[in-house]
């Protein structure tokens, strides 16, 4: 083993031995420039830092949440299966019997509607109405649970707002987003403050362009009970101005839930709720634009192949060939490996909206980057709107731009 | 051949796992990301997608580190490709570091050795930048960053011996300059 080798492989074992904390001192016959390495290997060590034990635990918490809701559905899976089977095995192989038998269930299941409808039981009191600010109310069953799987639930809140899948409003009209609290476990538990904040954030803009304040109560929530709180926005900005069409997205504000048992106090926070777009008041255009064409920059041609515009966003396409390329064979020498996605904006009749990254696809003759596609949400654009220019800003290490200018009246 | 050890639950195995890897993974994105909460959204997510596919992960294919990395890798590409947030490399940012029984006066010092540091390894090529977060933030042996990267363990310990000396020449030349 050449000096060099020797030097390489003592230090990956002297990092080894720090990153368990073990004390490390190197062997005599190393030079200065390898002790002096194995010393800024420990001072990185000393730059790691842990995830705080509370974000540990309610990650926790909710993970096994949710591996307890995947083995429910499972098992309930597996109990209608075995449900039908049951049924098949009991319908009569006779036509007569069979006819019977179908009847007999066509009875069963109205008789169940018209109980559900209410008209044999009265319907569940609901505690309050619609409207902003409004609560209401509404008994939940307790879902029977196992003992082994009711042990493993852990106090915790869900947090759902309806509606849940991305939805157009027309411009200036009352966006109405209803919050509903579900307390998952199984017992009381007390939400502060409610309702929490809640905050709408324009997709491709920083900041919320309206909050609602936090309210000054509590919520007591028994067992699985759920709440629901209406939000109602005007589609105005804290300065009162109409917010411009394009997507938003919905937060809500932390809370903290008390309860009885260890442990009494948790924070808990919210990812994105839900997505708006206002629509512009003039319609967004709808049309599929194919193009082919080609700008160069830094040596690097790329085409702009489609420009799709629909009712709820625009989705650009474009393709280049980089020079070397080869196409994807396996893992280790896959051509999107570490290259940074095309940065792009556009701009309609003078007003620029970030695209920001593309998506890649390795195809055999290049790499074809698309923008607006899944959850990207690019703003659609105005269906009077005459001009529009898609500029690459950069694309791996090549500085761009590469602009594309549109005329969209025909 | 399943993950799930035989009269262990999937509930203890997922556990296990969990206890042992959230540091590392939650190391490697916040070197990444550098913003304490997208670090631990991020983690979060990764966490969420593993829970989701479980069941569907096999030791025979890919060891339980390589696979949960492989997710923290496209977890935080897709980040980038999909949220594209420009503030998320922040040197302005810098997240918390241990701090122990330091004075004020230390932990600042810290802080200001921990942005010197980001900035020289944005100086190194991004092969050695992925090998310095794998060995220092997700404590993976030579051998495991080998296999993720597509390289002989060998070359891993070559890349990383000259990554880690490049690292240090620049960061003493920014101390002294």
């Amino acid at each position: 083993m050449d000096k060099r080798t020797k030097e390489e492989r003592e230090f990956a074992e002297s990092i080894d031995r720090l990153l368990t904390d073990e004390e490390v001192t190197a062997s005599e016959e190393m030079n200065e420039d390898y002790r002096t390495a194995v010393n800024f290997a420990r001072k990185l060590t000393e730059f790691r830092a842990n995830p705080s034990p509370q974000f540990k635990d309610q990650l926790k918490q909710r993970l096994l949440l949710k591996l307890t809701q995947q083995e429910v559905v499972a098992r309930q899976e597996e109990e209608a299966k075995s449900f039908w089977e049951f049924l098949r095995n009991l319908v009569p192989q006779n036509p007569a019997w069979r006819t019977a038998v179908a009847t007999l269930v066509v009875v069963l299941v109205a008789a169940g509607v018209l109980w559900r409808v209410g008209m044999f039981t009265q319907a569940p009191v609901l505690e309050g109405l619609g409207g902003e600010g409004a609560e209401v109310r509404a008994p939940v069953p307790v879902p029977a649970l196992g003992v082994e799987m009711e042990a493993a639930l852990q106090p915790l809140l869900e947090l759902e707002a309806v509606p849940l899948e991305p939805t157009v409003f027309p411009f200036g009209n009352t966006v109405t987003i209803v919050l509903a609290f579900k307390n998952s476990s199984s017992e009381l538990i007390t939400v502060t403050p409610f309702p929490p904040a809640a905050h709408i954030v324009g997709s491709r803009t920083i900041g919320p362009v309206h909050s609602f304040a936090e309210g000054d109560d509590s919520l007591e929530l028994s067992a699985s009970e759920i709440v629901s709180h209406t939000l109602i926005w005007d589609q105005r900005d804290s300065s009162g101005e109409q917010v411009a069409p394009g997507w938003y997205n919905v937060y809500a504000g932390e809370v903290t839930i008390y309860k009885d048992t260890e442990p009494a106090e948790t924070h808990l926070s919210f990812g994105t709720l839900t997505h708006l777009l206002i629509q512009h008041p003039q319609g967004a255009m709808e049309k599929v634009i194919e193009l082919d064409l080609t700008e160069t920059a830094g040596g690097l041609s790329i085409t702009l192949e489609q420009v799709e515009l629909h009712n709820q966003g625009v989705i650009f396409s474009a393709f280049t060939t980089p020079p070397d390329y080869s196409p994807p064979q396996d893992s280790k020498s896959h051509p999107l490996k570490g290259l940074i996605p095309a940065l792009a904006e556009y701009t309609v009749d003078g007003v620029t909206i970030q695209a920001k990254y593309s998506e890649l696809m390795a195809l055999e003759d290049g790499i074809r980057m698309t923008w607006g596609r899944g959850e990207s949400y690019l703003n659609p654009v105005p269906s009077d709107a005459t001009k529009l220019v898609f500029r690459i800003i950069s694309f791996g290490d090549w500085q761009g731009p590469w602009e594309f200018m549109l005329p969209l009246q025909d | 051949m399943s993950v799930v050890k035989e009269g262990i639950s999937a509930r203890e195995t997922f556990a296990e796992l969990y206890e042992e890897y959230l540091p590392k993974v939650f190391r490697y994105i916040q070197y990444k990301v550098n913003n304490m909460q997208l670090t631990e959204d991020l983690t979060s997510t990764v966490f969420e997608k593993a829970l989701t596919n479980f069941g569907k992960f096999s030791s025979d294919k890919a060891s339980f580190s390589t696979w949960i990395f492989s997710i923290a890798r496209n977890t935080v590409i897709d980040h980038y490709r999909v949220q594209a947030r420009k503030q998320t490399i922040s040197l302005e940012e810098v997240v918390d570091v241990p701090s122990g029984d330091l004075s004020p006066d230390e932990e600042l010092a810290r802080k200001e050795e921990l942005k010197k540091l980001r900035v020289n390894l944005a100086g190194l090529s991004r092969e050695e930048q992925e090998i310095i977060s794998l060995k220092f933030w997700a404590e993976f042996n030579n051998r495991q960053i080998a296999k993720m990267i597509g390289l002989s363990e060998s070359n891993v310990g070559t890349k990383l011996y000259r990554a880690v000396r490049k690292l240090r020449n620049s960061f003493l030349e920014s101390e002294n300059g």
